[in-house]
């Protein structure tokens, strides 16, 4: 049913996502690319691309993370873009995949403000996708009184709720009689990837009811099925960069730290939750696993965590495997039809692509032989519908 | 017969030293002969010779939009270049002139750039003085008891500016921080700021009391940063208030000069780009040698380069080589050191483009041909006959002497001066067959007598009317065209269908049968004399014995004079009695007897039966034979280029296989293909011709269809509006035909002239493009592409 009033809506955006696809890199000119020999060969090669207008005012010898910031600048334009063209749920819709990013750009300003980085260099490297007028009154934040930068400054914006659930939750797992003393150690102690592992979380799984309960059916079925795959992802990075984690000494602090952090969604919990949280090595991980899916064959090849002093860039780590089976998924999902799953695997696709240039930018301007493994370590959205 | 027969054309080598070979393009651009054919289509523009070149040409032609689109800022007038190939001799200043252009156009651009960034910093600066003078101003508004009392209380001020689209966020934020401890007050500012990046913007002024506090103002102040706004002081006391706002008065006034001095600066400037100094504007001058130098270099990148020799290839039409060789010799001159490029003819079994020298009458017509397919080299081109064929067709079935006339006056209207300049310069390059259009339409207007859906009686009816009825004269015949006296018999219609329908068929197979005689002379001129014998030949008879026949039959009937008209046999049904009853002798022969009618038509029809065999098996059959004899190497040298690339190919996609085998079985493969494939498409050429004569002809009955829609639309139109009015006469009348004459001239106006026209219009395509050009056209040519500066075009609007 809903495949034929799809398209009243949402047909408009749907059809110029699809136009979109055009403008994805081939495997061609990935090639082509890896034969650049220098930044400003890579720089009018892009020029050839679709890329073509953003980069078109640039100095040839652009720097990797300006290049970055005009490739992001783009996909965040045809984002809005489509944002303006679209209606009712498909707005909001939107408007949430845009939320992982706000919950990015928020926490680089916490971390980067602790480290005393300049606001102006932290504003110019924000990312276009996850601009909102409030970030730039983050700078209120004094110390590490989060709370008070949620009170004054987050509530209003649209990841104040996540925010103020992190903050809630992390109280409240302070033992009994706390003070307010106890509190500011936590939050001084508290690592800014620690925030961000648990707000995303909490995006996810409220991204989650929200596809389950606002969306159509075709819709559903294709987003819920990556939105599990995602959790699941999730939870096992989680697991394995704890094990052997030297922060995290001893065994029940690992397990609480999991607890928080891993998803309650996906097709692990509940069922694997107790075993994956009790999974001390790389094998435990694996046997916590096995039974979803091909989730034991991407485990295979990781390497093991507990060995991290041995890793150097020739390491297929566990997020390169996982990348490429996410883009498998995402791929798979662009070409359903009918469904809002188009938009979010765009907007990780465009993601990886823009990954892929910024590795063959650093590549090229480190002047690595050719020969170096690193040139492989790249993913090429759609590359693997023709296997 | 340029337009007949594509031009000739001969394929030449272009060897060009790396010195010259600017000078040498720069040469053969002036020709607008010579076709160049790329080397390598796939490379990639970027790993060509000269692709840094074409790079920079495009920096600069953007730097030169950047100041066009600043003099479309200021509103400055420019003259663009009416004629470049004389702009382009008189400013030929070889290849180092480029580098002279690109410097005058940065440093233009950069000047122009940089008395903008001194510009904005004023504005800039402007902006500041201008918010400080209104907290200035609106610190006066709060100066009254109540900030007295507060700042007897120990309450603090803080004033500044921020964009009114924050105020919102900015309040809730203070409110936040505060607890509600602090008194915002907002006041908007009425004028509009002008951003850095030209946005336009509104402030407004904020006022903040708040209670004394280290921390408070600590976080208050931080909050202000935050918006990025700037923060003015207050001085205390009164004198020093109004000291300030006159100074800074003061300040504005300069601040306000300095940037009226500059924009005088920047318009000046710019003033001076546009002005003229061959016979356009600087800045088009520029564009259009950039865009020469772009056009060259991208031309000398089709090139192939080896060792600092540029080899191409290049087609010439037949006679042009001596002009050009002439050329190339004179480049330098008497200094006969440096050498030049050359030309040198050559064999290739390259298929070469077709190419016709076109001109404004003719392009619309080549246009029509051309959109379903380029002219295969030395094919007969349809686009001679489609001048007067295709708006004879749209003229049929437009045929109205009164539209006719008004489309020939458009057209008239069109050819003129004016029309360029006017809101129809659309149309203007299809001008002249508007004019043969409507030349056409009033032709057959006059043959079918029909003025606005009125007959005109012009060489004076052959009817009388007698006693209410119309007596046919004796030994008259009206003139020209039907006789008006049908207008008023009650069975017109029936009778004008019969007619028009008689006319399309007629038209029609005469139009096919012209097609066919073209494929005959195709294959003569291409000797391919088995296609002469087993496909013109019996194709040709066949369209001839059966509809040619029934052509026959009706104009046999037309010149017999029946006295009963219920006794005149009917041309359908000796049609189908022909095929289904041969043997039977007719009772109502057409003929002076029935005996030679069925003879005849016996003859005929087997003819036509012969054909089909004929048709179908000759060919393959003589193919077979033929290739018997042949062995497959043999077959293999002789089968031009086309078969050596396909071979490369599939040798490339199975390099791993073992060659040699690979090799036989493909040309065992191709061999197979060809016999079995002629099989097929003779088959299908045979079906599709037999079947096509029969639905062909029936398909030209659109020409009846819509002739007959036009003059019954225009027949409605005129009875619905005026024509009431008209009979009645008087007063009454003409105040009714005046009232009504509005909706007469817009109906016939919209869905006569524009509708209907391009419905006519589509289907007389149709008719070109199916039923007659498929009759002999290949269309699997490509097109001529000059190489020539004729090609830049002036980025005129109008044009």
């Amino acid at each position: 049913m809903d495949l034929c009033v799809f398209g009243v809506d949402d047909g408009y955006a749907e059809a110029i996502i699809r136009g979109l696809r055009a403008s994805f890199l081939t495997e061609a000119q990935y090639q082509q690319m890896k034969n650049c020999a220098s930044i400003p060969e890579l720089k009018s090669f892009l020029e050839e691309t679709d890329y073509q207008n953003c980069l078109q005012a640039d100095n040839p010898q652009i720097p990797t993370s300006i290049l970055r910031q005009r490739l992001k600048k783009k996909l965040a334009d045809e984002f809005e873009y489509i944002e303006a063209q679209s209606t009712g749920i498909l707005t909001k819709y939107l408007f949430h995949l845009r939320c992982r990013f706000m919950i990015d750009n928020v926490v680089n300003m916490i971390e980067g403000l602790k480290n005393k980085i300049d606001i102006e260099i932290l504003l110019s490297n924000i990312d276009p996708l996850g601009w909102f007028p409030e970030i730039k009154n983050i700078k209120v934040l004094e110390g590490d009184d989060y709370s008070s930068l949620y009170r004054d400054v987050l509530i209003d914006t649209p990841i104040g709720v996540y925010f103020m659930k992190f903050l809630e939750e992390s109280i409240e797992n302070l033992h009994e009689n706390r003070t307010l003393n106890d509190i500011q150690n936590l939050f001084r102690e508290m690592k800014p990837e620690y925030i961000r592992t648990s707000l995303k979380k909490m995006w996810l799984e409220d991204f989650y009811s929200f596809c389950e309960s606002e969306l159509m059916p075709t819709s559903q079925e294709a987003l819920l099925e990556l939105l599990k795959f995602e959790a699941d992802f999730k939870t096992v990075q989680v697991i394995y960069n704890s094990i052997g984690n030297r922060d995290l000494n001893t065994a029940a602090k690992i397990i609480t730290t999991r607890k928080q952090l891993c998803p309650t969604i996906g097709n692990l919990y509940p069922d694997c939750e107790k075993v994956y949280l009790q999974a001390m090595t790389l094998d435990a991980l694996r046997e916590a696993v096995k039974g979803c899916d091909n989730y034991r064959d991407l485990l295979k090849d990781a390497p093991d965590p507990l060995k991290r002093e041995e890793f150097n860039v020739q390491t297929k780590t566990l997020d390169d495997i996982m990348y490429d089976d996410e883009c498998r998924r995402y791929a798979l999902s662009f070409d359903g039809q009918g469904s809002y799953g188009v938009f979010y695997a765009y907007l990780k696709l465009k993601e990886q692509e823009i990954r892929n240039i910024i590795w063959l930018a650093e590549m090229i301007s480190r002047k690595l032989a050719k020969n170096h493994p690193g040139w492989k370590k790249i993913i090429i959205p759609f590359s693997h519908l023709g296997k | 017969m340029s337009l007949f027969r594509s031009e000739q054309m001969e394929f030449y080598n272009l060897v060009i030293p790396r010195e010259s070979a600017w000078d040498v393009m720069n040469t053969l651009g002036y020709f607008d002969s010579v076709h160049l054919i790329d080397y390598d289509p796939t490379l990639p523009q970027i790993n060509r010779p000269f692709s840094n070149y074409v790079k920079r040409c495009d920096d600069v032609l953007q730097k030169i939009e950047l100041i066009d689109g600043e003099m479309r800022n200021y509103k400055i007038e420019k003259i663009y270049c009416p004629n470049i190939k004389d702009l382009l001799e008189k400013r030929n200043g070889g290849h180092k002139q480029f580098e002279e252009l690109e410097q005058d156009v940065c440093k233009v651009a950069d000047d122009l750039e940089h008395q903008q960034q001194t510009l904005n910093n004023l504005q800039e600066k402007k902006n500041i003085i201008r918010e400080n003078l209104e907290v200035l101003r609106n610190a006066v508004a709060f100066q009254n008891e109540d900030s007295e009392e507060a700042s007897l209380l120990g309450f603090q001020k803080m004033v500044g500016v921020i964009l009114k689209e924050d105020e919102l966020r900015f309040k809730r934020i203070i409110f936040r921080i505060t607890k509600g401890n602090i008194h915002v007050e907002i006041m908007d500012i009425q004028e509009h700021f002008i951003q850095q990046d030209k946005r336009i913007v509104q402030k407004c002024v904020f006022m903040l009391f708040y209670p004394c506090g280290d921390l408070t103002q600590k976080k208050i102040q931080r909050v202000i940063e935050s918006f990025s706004c700037n923060k003015f002081d207050i001085p205390t006391s009164q004198e020093q208030h109004t000291q300030r706002i006159t100074s800074l008065e003061n300040q504005l006034n300069e601040a306000d000069q300095l940037v009226q001095w500059t924009i005088t600066q920047i318009n000046q400037r710019l003033r001076s780009l546009a002005e003229v100094k061959y016979n356009c504007s600087w800045i088009e001058e520029m564009r259009i040698l950039v865009t020469k130098e772009q056009y060259l270099y991208m031309n000398l990148n089709r090139l192939n380069m080896t060792n600092s020799v540029f080899h191409g290839q290049i087609w010439l039409p037949q006679g042009q080589d001596q002009k050009i060789q002439q050329a190339l010799r004179d480049l330098h001159g008497n200094d006969k050191q440096l050498p030049s490029g050359q030309i040198q003819e050559c064999q290739t079994q390259l298929t070469p483009p077709t190419y016709y020298k076109l001109n404004t009458f003719t392009y619309p017509f080549q246009e029509i041909v051309n959109t379903y397919g380029i002219p295969r080299y030395k094919e007969i081109n349809p686009g001679l006959s489609t001048i007067i064929t295709f708006p004879f067709l749209v003229g049929v079935m437009f045929g109205d002497v009164g539209h006719g006339l008004l489309l020939f006056v458009c057209g008239l209207y069109l050819t003129s001066e004016d029309a360029k300049k006017s809101i129809f310069a659309g149309l203007v390059p299809v001008r002249y067959m508007i004019l043969l259009i409507g030349f056409f339409a009033a032709y057959n207007g006059l043959i079918y007598n029909d003025f606005l859906s009125i007959g005109l009686n012009l060489f004076g009816s052959c009817y009388q009317l007698i006693d209410g009825e119309y007596e046919l004269q004796e030994d008259c015949v009206y003139k020209f065209g039907i006789d008006p006296a049908w207008g008023s018999s009650a069975n017109q219609l029936t009778f004008m269908n019969s007619f028009k329908m008689k006319l399309a068929v007629i038209i029609g197979v005469t139009h096919m049968t012209f097609g066919i005689i073209l494929k005959g002379f195709n294959t003569l001129h291409f000797n391919n004399y088995i296609d002469f014998f087993c496909e013109f030949i019996p194709q040709s008879l066949l369209l001839i014995c059966s509809f040619g026949y029934m052509d026959f039959l009706l104009f046999l009937k037309w010149t017999t004079k029946y006295e009963n008209t219920n006794d005149a046999p009917s041309v359908i049904t000796t049609m189908i009695d022909m095929v289904l009853k041969p043997f039977d002798i007719p009772d109502k022969p057409l003929f002076e007897s029935g005996e030679q009618q069925r003879f005849i038509q016996l003859l005929l029809l087997s003819i036509i039966v012969l054909c089909v065999p004929v048709m179908l098996i000759t060919k393959p059959l003589i193919f077979s034979l033929s290739k018997k004899n042949i062995s497959y190497q043999q077959l293999a040298s002789q089968v031009p280029d086309d078969n050596i690339i396909h071979e490369q190919l599939q040798h490339d996609m199975q390099k791993d296989l073992s060659q040699p085998q690979s090799r036989v079985s493909i040309q065992q493969h191709h061999e197979h293909d060809d016999i079995s494939e002629l099989v097929v498409h003779q088959s299908i050429e045979t079906i599709e011709f037999v079947l096509g004569s029969v639905s062909n002809t029936a398909s030209y009955l659109r020409l009846w269809a819509l002739s007959l829609a036009h003059s019954q639309l225009a027949e409605v139109f005129f009875s619905m509006t005026i024509a009431g009015h008209i009979g009645q006469g008087g007063f009454f009348g003409t105040i009714g035909s005046i009232v009504q004459y509005p909706g007469f001239a817009l109906a016939t106006l919209g869905v006569l002239m524009c509708m209907d026209l391009m419905e006519c219009f589509l289907h007389a395509l149709r008719l070109q493009w199916v039923e007659f050009q498929s009759k002999f056209y290949k269309a699997d040519g490509y097109l001529f592409k000059a190489y020539s500066f004729k090609n830049i075009k002036n980025n005129e609007p109008e044009d």
